[in-house]
């Protein structure tokens, strides 16, 4: 045991003397972390509270689990936590493989110029603030103005209000979504195709392989690790679906679908000083969740490729 | 680690600077200031400084607006003014975006505001919890104050906690909602205004099926809304609302689940159905319906006062409809002869003294100096003389309505004098409406229109319980959903009473019971509930 | 390098299709911006004839005049750019240290130190606790309130971390043998071959910055440090006909042009910097291939 005890101690005395370089220089980064994510970090406690804004985090009452039963009980929360897992969901599946989809199909475009416009024009929607973005859907899917109702009754159908029905609005989220984000997020994965090799291309080309055989079979497992920690990263925050978006595209006929945790928690003022403790309750609780399934992403992860994962 | 050491240096050089800096500044001011209107802001200082005739000590008071303006060029001189004549150099901070969480942060480190200018529910809850210092014993003494309440001695207990005055309610009136026409339709179809139920009914038939633009094309409705917009005519035609309360007789009743509410549904549904209603009411956006006015497509919509000049002054109507005009109309009666336009809280925000605040004698002379008829312009108009003059008590001009902007000196304006604004004297307020131009011709009347409007009003306005709060969101989020539902007809009317009964389950009685027993307390009354 | 084999037919088929999607998705991104920048120097009329714009009826600058002529505009475009440059610069060197250390797969404890910052990204104390702290600190109403608490973020510095952990080993020991510390190895080795991630990184720092206006609402009581988006926030709160009521304001309420207008404003010094960062989109390792 002794013997055990001093050689974990040589170990580690041996590592810091031989990577100490490495230790230094993460020490900024670390103290970074501490001031401004650890010592907050320590307000988690209000989520167990009754938190008094006046009292103070350190003498309001302590309350254990109470906040907690208090929102999990409320029907309106779990139909709310249903909302956010199903577009989120929706979001993973559709919107998550789109840039990529995009990075991929883009890289083969030949003239220059060309990759440069396009690339350019297709982040310009990440810019426009949903305030903007939504008013734009709105014009989109007038039943009244819109191009699209246009064209349904140009083919002899009658408008549809696609706003109001419960039916369209996931997908009306998921679409505007994929729209606002396929440039942007195509950014990493385009600067991640860069680093492949010329001459796996050349080989494959000699091969006679075409190009959707090329993208498939080098490019795509090339870029697999960006898509990999991408993919963790993204279930991760599976329970935040962005409130600015929600917030414009939602009205009162499509409430029991559109509306998720966050708007919950605007709608009910969770975050009014008052229901602090369960807004942190709820923070909590998201927090938890995402990081039970990182878990289990990066378990997975490590499992089907080795060296995959985040950690 | 030595950044942050640069940092609690910087920051210690600069709380130190600040403070040596705020008091030279204050008192530099005090010798140096020259306000034109001398004389009359004298008489300003007399009125409130009784017998003394020294300058007041300066003192910095930190202030806390909700508010979408900012400080600038034009609001300056005011700064200057009140810091002369009252010795009051203002802190403020002026927040709009996010400023709930702003505020509760300014709480929990602290630094609560000396003055708050907040909304009536944020004010209550910080209240509750001790923010705000006691103003019972201190309000009698500052006549200007007492007088603004007098009229409603119901508001002081819209500010109190356990009996005990903790803020100054900030006023206005309640009535806010007019219903306008466009007028050239009217004239072309041969209609009047109309004033009952019937009356209405035909207007909206004829301005959606007898082309009252004369185009040929079958393009228009006769009535338009926006998402979340209150369907407020409609509930004072029938006596109920949604999530007001309202007083029959002896008894009070729960709007929501209310004939009257019902029955206000039902009609609108009517002409929803019938399709005098754009179908789209129920989930644009207000952008979207401003589109379609300008477009030439609605016939009347129920909305707040200003936006009857609004129309012309920000959403182009008089561009896109050089040959339209609007008229404003009056609540339309029901069956049973009722009418009523939605009220408004008449508390608009609250203004209160944080429990630690230094001089809260001379902040309540600064408020009492806000309600006098000097302090009121002052603070709205800017400084008397430069921004404005009066005539005997007449406000002779104001630059807002000079068509170039311009002070009596002759400078332009460019920015905002009323930013640091927080009462209302409606008694005073329509003077600057009247005038000339078109926009303050309907600017008037919207006002007017709406404040002299019969109101329908919500008994247990402002009331707030654990109950409520807990359980009211929810509840509201039912009462929206259905209403969508009954409207478009998903529901049957026929289902009312699983309807009302599900808003029961989900609490609305013990919400309601709870109200009561708040508005026995606070205005000391006996009322009850209706049965349910 | 020109092919020496012929483009076969499914190959050319393939070309086709990818670039007639390409100009749908293209038609798709540039219309609605398009639509807002003729709406943006239209006239209110115009816009609200409905349909679809493709040019004003007529030239007019009133919108951007309402905008930029906001007293406050000069300085918080002032205060934007220090902020963004300033920013950037130190959250790039933050992230790029510890990208580089976490990015050693020999590392004693490498695993516990990627843990302690990505829990980071999920857990959070919440908003006061956040506040108190900087407060603490004493940075309150000072720009640096704007910079230091959001220095580092996890996510880009695990982005960058992925694509150092890209370069070979191979290179690095031979530095080693060279003498090269680790500091000298990152300068001279990985920041050259690391070009992309570098610019893309640094573009969303920049971004990042730029459209920041959260913690500038907080953390600032004056407007003296005030940056663009909260000045240009405020003005599109002022159109929402809800706000509008309980303001009471007759003055300076922005129409669909101003909105607009807005819009253009925000993009325009995003557009231009990033054609700047494209160039370094390009091949950064020349040896050897690269594995995941």
């Amino acid at each position: 045991m002794v013997k055990h005890k001093g050689s974990i101690f040589k170990r580690f005395k041996r590592a810091v003397m031989a990577h100490w370089e490495l230790y230094l220089l993460f020490i900024p980064i670390a103290v970074w972390y501490i001031i401004f994510c650890y010592v907050p970090m320590g307000g988690i406690v209000i989520a167990f509270k009754d938190f008094k804004i006046l009292k103070g985090i350190w003498d309001s009452p302590w309350v254990g689990f109470q906040n907690f039963e208090k929102f999990m009980s409320s029907t309106a929360f779990l139909a709310t936590l249903k909302n956010t897992i199903i577009i989120s969901g929706m979001n993973l599946l559709f919107v998550f493989p789109a840039p990529i989809i995009f990075a991929l199909l883009l890289n083969e475009i030949r003239n220059p110029f060309a990759k440069r416009f396009i690339q350019t024009v297709s982040y310009l929607p990440h810019f426009i603030s949903w305030a903007i973005a939504g008013g734009l859907v709105y014009m989109l899917l007038s039943p009244s103005t819109g191009p699209i109702n246009a064209v349904i009754r140009f083919f002899g159908g009658s408008s549809v209000n696609f706003m109001s029905e419960s039916r369209f609005f996931r997908w009306i989220v998921t679409l505007s979504s994929m729209w606002k984000g396929l440039g942007w997020g195509a950014i990493v994965y385009l600067a991640a195709i860069t680093g492949v090799d010329e001459e796996m291309y050349e080989a494959a080309r000699v091969d006679g392989a075409g190009r959707l055989r090329r993208i498939w079979s080098i490019t795509l497992p090339s870029i697999s690790n960006v898509i990999v920690i991408m993919l963790i990263l993204q279930v991760g925050s599976i329970l935040n679906v962005s409130f600015d978006q929600i917030f414009t595209l939602l009205n009162d006929a499509v409430l029991g679908v559109g509306e998720t945790i966050e708007y919950y928690i605007y709608r009910v003022g969770l975050s009014s000083a008052n229901n602090y403790s369960l807004g942190a309750a709820v923070g909590l609780f998201k927090s938890v969740i995402g990081f039970v399934l990182i878990m289990a992403t990066n378990a997975i992860s490590k499992r089907v490729s080795e060296g995959g994962g985040i950690w | 680690m030595k950044k942050r050491m640069i940092a609690m240096l910087l920051a210690c050089i600069l709380a130190v600077s600040t403070t040596a800096c705020g008091r030279e500044e204050s008192s530099a001011d005090n010798k140096t200031s020259d306000s034109p209107s001398s004389s009359s802001s004298s008489e300003a200082v007399s009125d409130v400084n009784d017998e003394s005739e020294e300058p007041l000590d300066p003192i910095t008071v930190s202030m806390f607006l909700v508010s979408g303006r900012f400080e600038n060029e034009d609001s300056d001189p005011t700064k200057q003014y009140i810091l002369a004549e009252l010795g009051i150099d203002m802190d403020v901070t002026l927040s709009i975006d996010n400023w709930e969480q702003k505020y509760s942060l300014l709480v929990s480190s602290q630094n609560i505001p000396s003055i708050s200018y907040i909304t009536p529910s944020v004010f209550y809850e910080y209240a509750e919890q001790g923010a705000y210092a006691d103003l019972t014993d201190l309000i009698r003494n500052y006549p200007n104050i007492v007088k603004y309440i007098s009229e409603n001695e119901a508001m002081w207990s819209r500010v109190s906690v356990d009996g005990k005055i903790y803020g100054i309610p900030s006023l206005n009136t309640a009535g806010k909602w007019n219903i306008t026409y466009r007028q050239d339709w009217l004239e072309n179809l041969g209609l009047s205004i109309p004033e009952t139920m019937e009356e209405f009914t035909e207007v909206m038939r004829a301005f959606t099926e007898d082309d009252p633009d004369g185009n040929g094309v079958k393009d228009t409705y006769g009535f338009g809304n926006w998402d979340g917009n209150t369907l407020g005519m409609f509930y004072g035609m029938f006596g109920g609302a949604s999530e007001y309360y309202h007083l029959n007789g002896d008894t009070i009743e729960i709007g929501s689940i209310s004939e009257g509410y019902k029955n206000a549904l039902m009609y609108y549904k009517e002409l929803y159905d019938k399709g005098y209603v754009d179908p789209e009411s129920l989930t644009q956006k207000s952008e979207q319906f401003w589109q379609k006015l300008a477009q030439g497509k609605v016939g009347s919509w129920v909305g707040w006062w200003s936006q009857y000049h609004a129309a012309y002054q920000d959403y182009g109507f008089g561009e896109t409809q050089p040959d339209g005009s609007l008229v404003l109309g009056g609540a339309v009666k029901g069956p049973s002869g009722m009418s009523g336009m939605i009220a408004s809280d008449p508390v608009t925000n609250v203004v209160a003294i944080s429990y630690n605040a230094e001089n809260i004698d001379r902040i309540l002379e600064f408020i009492d100096w806000q309600l006098s008829d000097i302090g009121y312009r002052v603070m709205r108009y800017g400084v008397e003389g430069e921004y404005f003059t009066m005539n005997g008590g007449q406000l002779d001009y104001f630059y807002r309505y000079d068509s170039d902007m311009k002070t009596v000196s002759g400078k332009v304006v460019d920015g905002d004098t009323e930013v640091f604004m927080m009462f209302n004297r409606t008694d005073i307020y329509p003077e600057q409406l009247l005038g000339d131009t078109q926009v303050q011709v309907m600017a008037y009347e919207g006002y007017s229109t709406a404040r002299d409007n019969v109101l329908l009003t919500n008994e247990f306005q402002g009331l707030t319980s654990e109950v409520f709060q807990n359980k009211m969101p929810d509840i509201t989020k039912y009462v929206d959903e259905m209403r969508i539902r009954f409207i478009l007809g998903n529901e049957s009317f026929d289902n009312w009473d699983s309807y009302a009964a599900e808003y029961i389950r989900l609490g609305g009685l013990e919400v309601a019971e709870s109200l009561l027993v708040e508005y026995n307390e606070t205005y000391d009354k006996n009322a009850t509930l209706a049965e349910y | 390098m020109k092919s020496t084999v012929k483009k076969s037919l499914p190959d050319k088929l393939f070309m086709a299709i990818n670039s007639l999607l390409m100009l749908c998705i293209v038609a798709v991104m540039l219309y609605p911006f398009w639509y807002i920048c003729v709406g943006s120097v239209s006239s209110i009329g115009h816009i609200f004839k409905g349909g679809f714009l493709v040019w004003p009826d007529g030239f007019s600058t009133t919108a951007y005049e309402h905008v930029l002529s906001n007293s406050r505009i000069p300085r918080a475009f002032f205060n934007s750019i220090f902020i963004t440059v300033v920013g950037t610069l130190i959250s790039m060197i933050l992230t790029t240290i510890g990208a580089y250390v976490l990015s050693k797969p020999y590392l004693p404890g490498r695993t516990g130190m990627t843990m302690f910052v990505v829990i980071t990204m999920l857990f959070s104390g919440g908003l006061i606790p956040f506040y108190l702290t900087v407060n603490w600190l004493g940075l309150i109403d000072t720009i640096w309130s704007l910079i230091i608490p959001s220095a580092i973020s996890t996510y880009n510095m695990i982005v960058m971390r992925n694509f150092f952990m890209a370069v070979p080993r191979s290179l690095e020991e031979s530095a080693q043998i060279d003498g090269a510390r680790h500091f000298r190895t990152l300068l001279q080795i990985y920041l050259p071959l690391s070009k992309a991630v570098i610019a893309t990184v640094t573009l969303f720092y920049a971004v990042g910055y730029w459209n920041s206006f959260f913690n500038a609402i907080i953390f600032l009581n004056k407007p003296d440090y005030q940056p663009i988006q909260v000045i240009l926030r405020e003005i599109l709160l002022m159109s929402r006909t809800d706000i509008l009521q309980a303001q009471d304001m007759s003055k300076n309420v922005p129409t669909e042009t101003v909105k607009m207008a807005l819009v253009v404003v925000t993009v325009a010094p995003i557009a231009t910097i990033y054609p700047f960062l494209q160039k370094y989109f390009v091949k950064g390792v020349m040896i050897g291939s690269v594995k995941g």
